[in-house]
C-alpha cells in the first residue's frame, strides 16, 4: 500500500546541512498498523512528512497505493492536497474558530474532497459516532478536552474515507491514564476500519501496544523493522535493545560452540555464561549479549547447583508499585533487574543471580 | 525534475501567488528608489538628454552649508531631546511602576498618532507666537508686558519642540519594549550584590536597554529630519528656516503649482542626502532589534518584570503623563477648537464667548472642496487601506509562511520605505507621472487620486507586515498543514483557516491605516493637482491661505471624524481587536508617517 524507497532528506541549518533522513526504506501492507518509533530528533517525524507532502524529499521514490507521490527520477511531486491521506497531528491542529461539525465537515465543504450538500451532515455525524463524539457537534472546538480534541482530529481525518491514515505522535499531549486507553481503543478502530496507518510515536509501549510492525530509527537511519515480538526478544543491534525497554548489554567472547549435545558458552566481564548459540559461531569471536532485567532470577542464597548462577551485590533496589526494579553489582558491571514484590532485598543485600540461558540473546 | 523543485524548501506552485504579488510591490520599492538616484545625474527632466554631476557639485553650496544643514541639525537633535525628555520618565512610569490608569494612559500615547501632525502644528502656532500665541497673550497680561517675544514659528526650535511631542510616542514605545524585556532576575541580582536602586538603574538596568534605546533614536532622529509639513508650517513655508525636507519640496514645488523653477535633480540629491543615513540607520535599528529578540528568547516569557512601588508619589507621575497629553494633544486641540469658534482667533473672556458662533463650520463644506473633496479623500483611505492589508498579507506570507529562499531579503526590502523620506518616494512618483504623461498618455498617473494612493501603500507597507507577521507567526503551521492534507490549495486556506484566525489583526490594520492615511498630507499635497485634493490638503491649503478659523474647524472636524471613526469600528469589531490598539503599537513602535 505505501512503499517508501532509499528516502533521504537533508535540512539547512545555520550550521550548514543536517541530514534528518538518510536512506529510510519500508514497506507498509494494506491494512497494516505501521510504527516510525525512535527518540526525538530521529527523522521519524521528517519520513511521515515526506509521505504526507509537507515536505519535499532530496532523493528517493515514494508509493501510496499504485501511485508514484514523489520520485527523484522524471521530477514527479505530487502536490500535499491530492495524495489522499488522512492526518493527525501532534497538536490535533483542531481549527479554533469553527464548531466541531465544521471541524469535520471541512474536508467534503472544501477542496477535492467536496461532498454533495446533502451527504455532508450523515457522513459527519458517522465519524462523529465512530470516535464517540455524536452529541458535541455544535460545541466551538476550543472548549473541548484534549482527549475529545484529539477525537476530532481523528474523525476529521477518517471523514473523506482516505486510503492511508498518518499519525504524528497523536497521543502525546494526553495524560497518561487516557493515553493507554485511547491506545486499545485507536487499534481496534483501526482494524475495525481496515486502515493502513503509518503511526510515529517516541513511546515504546505505544509502539508495542499499538502497531502489527515497528521500524526503530535512530540518526535518521532505520535500525530495525520487525513485528513488536521480534522487536523486543530479538533485536538486531545495541541501538534497539537499548531503546526498547531496559537491556542488559555486554561485549562477550566464544568459549565454546554447541557440540554433541554440548552447549555453547562465552565469556562475559560478569563471568562464564551458558547460551545457546547459532551453528555459525566460532571460539573466540568476539560478541554481544542482552538479556531483559524480567528474565533475571534473584535469589538470597544458591538454592542447590544451577546453570548461570552469579555473585552480586545490591546496589539500589526502587519499589514502583508491582515489583522491585534492582540495579546489583556483579563483578563490577551494572546489571539490572527486577524482583516481584513479595520478596523482600535490601540495599547492600548480597544476592545470587540466576540468567536462565534462554533469556540470552546474541545480538548478530 | 527542475532545480528548483529539487531545492530545499524550493518554490512550488502553492507559493507562487503570494510570491508574485509580494514581488510586484516591492519592485515598485525597488524602481522608485533607483529613480531617485538616478534624477540626479540627468540635467533637468529625464526626457531631455544629457549627463551631469552638477546637482551634486552643487550640494556644496554656501546656503545648504551654512543654513539648511545646520538648521535641520537643530530640529533632529531638538526633537529628540524633547521627545526623549517626554518619553523617557513615561516609559520608566507606565511599564516599570505601579501607577494608576497605566493601561488607559499607554492606550492613549498609542492613539496619539492618528491625529495629523500639522494639525496640532497648526495648534501650537495658536498658542505660542509672538502675536497671535493665547499663552503668550496670557503671560503678557500676567507679567504686565505688551508680549512675550517666544513663538513656535519661524526657528528651529519652535520646529523642535512641536516635532519632539509628536515623535515621543515613538520613543516611548521604542524604549517600553526593551524595558518590559529585561529579565528581572538580572537586576534581582544586582541588588542581592548589595547595589543601590539608582546604582541598579545606572549600571544595570540602562547597559541593558541602552542599545535598543540609541537604535531606537537614531531611527526617531531620521524620522524627525525627513518630516515636511510641520517644519512647513512653522517657517519653512516662508524660507525663514529652510530644512533638507523642504528644500525637496520646494525644488519641485517652488510655492504652488503656478510658479514653478523646477530643480528636479537638487530634489533628488536632497532626497538621496536623508535616504542614505537612514538605510544606515534602519539596518543599525533592526541589528540592534534582532539582537534584542533573541536575548528575549534566551531568558523565556514566564515572568513579569519587577514594578516600583511609588506610594506617594505617584500622582507626580501621573501628573507627568497629563502634562504630556495637555501639550501633545489637549492643549492644541482645545485651542483649535476656540478657534474655529471665534469670527477672530482672541483671548477667552466674558466678551469673546459671547462672539461664539459656527459661522467657520457654515462654509466649511464649500471652503473643504465640496463633495468631490470628500468623495476624494474616503475613496483615497479606503483603497490605501485594502491595498497595504492586501500586500501585506501576502508579503508576510511569504516570509512567515513558507521556506523561500527570498523571504529573508524580502522582509529587508519592505521595510526600506521605513527609511526612505517619503518625500523621496513622492518625488519619484511624480517624475514617473511626468514621464507617464508624455510617454504613455493613456496611463492615468500624474495629478490622479491614483498616485496619492500608491504613495501611501508603499509608505504603510513596512507597518503593514511587521502587523501581519506577528499576526501569522501566531497562527499554528499544522493549522495550515491539516487544510492542506484534508485537499485544500492555498488560496481556499487563506480565506477559510487563516483570515478568520487573523481577523482582529487584520481589522486593525485596515482601520490603523485608513486613518495614517487620513491624516498623511506631505505627499497627498507634493502629488496634488487640481483634481484630486484630499481633506488634509484642503484643511492646509486654507491655513497657507490665511483662513484661519475655517481651517481651525476643518482640522476639528478631522479629528472628531477620526476619533468617531476609529472608536465606532473598534467597537464594532469587538474587544480582540480593540486589545490590539495599545498592544500593536508597542510591539512596532512604527507608527508615525514620515
Amino acid at each position: 500500500m505505501i512503499r517508501v524507497k532509499n528516502l533521504r532528506k537533508t535540512f539547512l541549518t545555520k550550521q550548514g546541512s543536517q541530514a534528518a533522513v538518510h536512506g529510510a526504506e519500508f514497506d507498509v501492507a494494506e491494512g497494516e498498523i505501521f510504527m516510525l518509533l525512535g527518540p526525538s530528533g530521529c527523522g521519524k517525524t521528517t519520513t511521515l512528512r515526506c509521505i504526507a507532502g509537507l515536505e519535499t524529499p532530496d532523493e528517493g521514490e515514494i508509493w501510496i497505493g499504485e501511485q508514484l507521490v514523489f520520485g527523484d527520477r522524471g521530477g514527479t511531486l505530487l502536490p500535499v492536497y491530492k495524495r489522499g491521506v488522512g492526518m493527525v497531528f501532534q497538536s490535533y491542529a483542531i481549527w479554533p474558530h469553527l464548531t466541531v461539525f465544521d471541524n469535520v465537515a471541512y474536508p467534503l465543504v472544501h477542496g477535492i474532497y467536496k461532498a454533495p450538500k446533502r451527504e455532508v451532515k450523515g457522513r459527519v455525524q458517522k465519524a462523529l459516532s465512530l470516535v464517540g463524539l455524536e452529541r458535541f457537534e455544535d460545541r466551538p472546538a476550543p472548549l473541548l478536552s484534549g482527549g475529545q480534541q484529539q477525537r476530532v482530529a481523528l474523525a476529521r481525518a477518517l471523514v473523506y474515507e482516505p486510503k492511508v491514515l498518518l499519525l504524528d505522535e497523536p497521543l502525546s499531549n494526553l495524560d497518561a491514564k487516557l493515553r493507554a486507553e485511547m491506545r486499545i481503543e485507536l487499534r481496534a478502530l483501526m482494524k475495525r476500519l481496515n486502515i493502513t496507518a503509518i503511526y510515529v510515536t517516541h513511546d515504546q509501549e505505544e509502539a508495542l501496544v499499538l502497531s502489527d510492525r515497528i521500524a526503530v530509527m535512530h540518526a535518521g537511519e532505520i535500525k530495525q523493522i520487525g513485528t513488536p515480538r521480534d522487536i523486543y526478544v530479538k533485536p538486531q543491534n545495541d541501538v534497539v535493545a537499548g531503546f526498547i525497554g531496559t537491556a542488559n548489554l555486554f561485549s562477550a567472547s566464544i568459549t565454546a560452540v554447541p557440540r554433541n549435545g554440548e552447549e555453547g558458552s562465552v565469556s562475559t566481564p560478569i563471568g562464564a555464561l551458558a547460551c545457546p548459540l547459532p551453528p555459525s559461531v566460532a571460539v573466540g569471536q568476539p560478541v554481544t549479549i542482552m538479556f531483559r532485567p524480567e528474565d533475571v532470577v534473584v535469589r538470597a542464597s544458591q538454592a542447590g547447583p544451577s546453570q548461570n548462577s552469579l555473585c552480586g551485590v545490591v546496589e539500589q533496589a526502587v519499589f514502583v508499585g508491582s515489583r522491585l526494579q534492582c540495579v546489583l553489582s556483579v563483578q563490577g558491571h551494572k546489571v539490572h533487574c527486577e524482583v516481584p514484590k513479595s520478596q523482600l532485598v535490601e540495599t547492600g543485600q548480597s544476592v545470587v543471580v540466576e540468567i536462565p540461558r534462554h533469556a540470552i540473546h546474541l545480538l548478530p | 525534475m527542475s532545480a528548483s523543485t529539487r531545492r530545499p524548501g524550493g518554490i512550488t506552485t502553492a507559493n507562487a501567488l503570494p510570491l508574485a504579488f509580494s514581488w510586484l510591490i516591492l519592485a515598485v520599492v525597488i524602481v522608485l528608489l533607483a529613480f531617485v538616484l538616478y534624477m540626479t545625474f540627468v540635467p533637468s527632466l529625464p526626457t531631455e538628454p544629457g549627463f551631469t554631476l552638477k546637482h551634486w557639485s552643487n550640494v556644496a553650496s554656501s546656503r545648504l552649508l551654512t543654513r539648511v544643514i545646520p538648521n535641520t541639525a537643530i530640529v533632529g537633535f531638538g526633537a529628540i531631546f524633547v521627545g526623549a525628555f517626554f518619553a523617557l520618565p513615561m516609559a520608566w512610569l507606565l511599564n516599570r511602576t505601579t501607577l494608576p490608569l497605566r493601561a488607559t494612559f499607554t492606550t492613549m500615547i498609542g492613539i496619539t498618532p492618528v491625529i495629523p501632525g500639522f494639525i496640532l502644528a497648526m495648534g501650537w502656532i495658536m498658542l505660542l507666537d509672538e502675536r497671535i500665541g493665547l499663552l503668550n497673550n496670557v503671560a503678557a497680561s500676567l507679567l504686565g508686558f505688551s508680549s512675550i517675544p517666544l513663538s513656535v514659528k519661524d526657528s528651529p526650535w519652535g520646529i523642535a519642540w512641536v516635532l519632539g511631542l509628536i515623535l515621543a510616542p515613538a520613543i516611548f514605545f521604542l524604549v517600553a519594549g526593551p524595558l518590559c524585556r529585561i529579565d528581572p532576575s538580572l537586576e534581582e541580582a544586582a541588588s542581592v550584590v548589595g547595589m543601590r536602586h539608582l546604582t541598579t538603574l545606572r549600571r544595570v538596568t540602562l547597559p541593558l536597554v541602552w542599545p535598543g534605546i540609541l537604535g531606537g533614536l537614531i531611527y526617531v532622529f531620521m524620522t524627525a529630519v525627513s518630516i515636511f509639513e510641520i517644519p512647513a508650517l512653522l517657517g519653512a513655508a516662508s524660507g525663514k528656516v529652510p530644512v533638507l525636507a523642504s528644500e525637496i519640496f520646494y525644488s519641485v514645488r517652488p510655492g504652488g503649482p503656478l510658479t514653478a523653477t523646477f530643480a528636479y535633480g537638487a530634489a533628488g540629491v536632497y532626497g538621496t542626502l536623508l535616504a542614505a543615513p537612514s538605510l544606515v540607520a534602519l539596518y543599525v535599528y533592526l541589528r540592534v532589534l534582532e539582537r534584542t529578540e533573541r536575548y528575549q528568547v534566551i531568558t523565556g516569557k514566564g515572568y513579569r518584570p519587577r514594578e516600583t512601588d511609588l506610594g506617594g508619589w505617584s500622582w507626580i507621575g501621573v501628573g507627568f503623563v497629563v502634562l504630556y497629553l495637555a501639550l501633545a494633544v489637549g492643549l492644541p486641540l482645545l485651542v483649535l477648537l476656540w478657534a474655529s469658534l471665534m469670527p477672530v482667533l482672541q483671548m477667552p473672556s466674558r466678551e469673546a464667548l459671547s462672539k461664539l458662533s459656527f459661522t467657520n463650520y457654515d462654509g466649511l463644506f464649500e471652503g473643504l472642496g465640496g463633495f468631490g473633496v470628500i468623495s476624494n479623500t474616503v475613496v483615497l483611505v479606503l483603497s490605501v487601506s485594502l491595498f497595504v492589508s492586501f500586500f501585506s498579507f501576502m508579503v508576510s506570507w511569504v516570509v512567515v509562511r513558507t521556506q523561500a529562499q527570498s523571504r529573508k531579503l524580502m522582509d529587508m526590502l519592505v521595510m526600506v520605505p521605513h527609511a526612505i523620506p517619503s518625500l523621496a518616494f513622492a518625488f519619484a512618483l511624480a517624475m514617473l507621472g511626468i514621464l507617464a504623461s508624455r510617454w504613455l498618455p493613456w496611463l492615468p498617473l500624474s495629478g490622479t487620486l491614483g498616485i496619492i494612493a500608491v504613495a501611501h501603500v508603499i509608505n504603510r507597507m513596512p507597518y503593514g507586515t511587521r502587523v501581519m507577521n506577528s499576526a501569522l507567526a501566531q497562527v499554528h503551521r499544522e493549522l495550515e498543514e491539516c487544510a492542506q492534507v484534508c485537499g485544500t490549495k492555498t488560496p481556499t486556506i487563506m480565506r477559510t483557516i487563516i483570515l478568520p484566525l487573523i481577523k482582529p489583526s487584520v481589522i486593525y490594520l485596515v482601520v490603523w491605516t485608513a486613518m495614517l492615511s487620513f491624516q498623511e498630507v506631505t505627499m497627498a499635497l507634493f502629488l496634488s493637482g487640481p483634481h484630486n485634493n484630499v481633506l488634509s490638503v484642503s484643511i492646509w491649503v486654507l491655513w497657507e491661505g490665511g483662513n484661519l478659523g475655517t481651517a481651525a474647524a476643518g482640522a476639528v472636524a478631522m479629528v472628531a471624524t477620526t476619533g468617531l471613526l476609529m472608536f465606532g469600528i473598534l467597537r464594532l469589531a469587538g474587544g480582540p481587536t480593540a486589545g490590539l490598539v495599545g498592544r500593536e503599537v508597542g510591539a512596532a513602535p512604527l507608527t508615525k508617517s514620515q
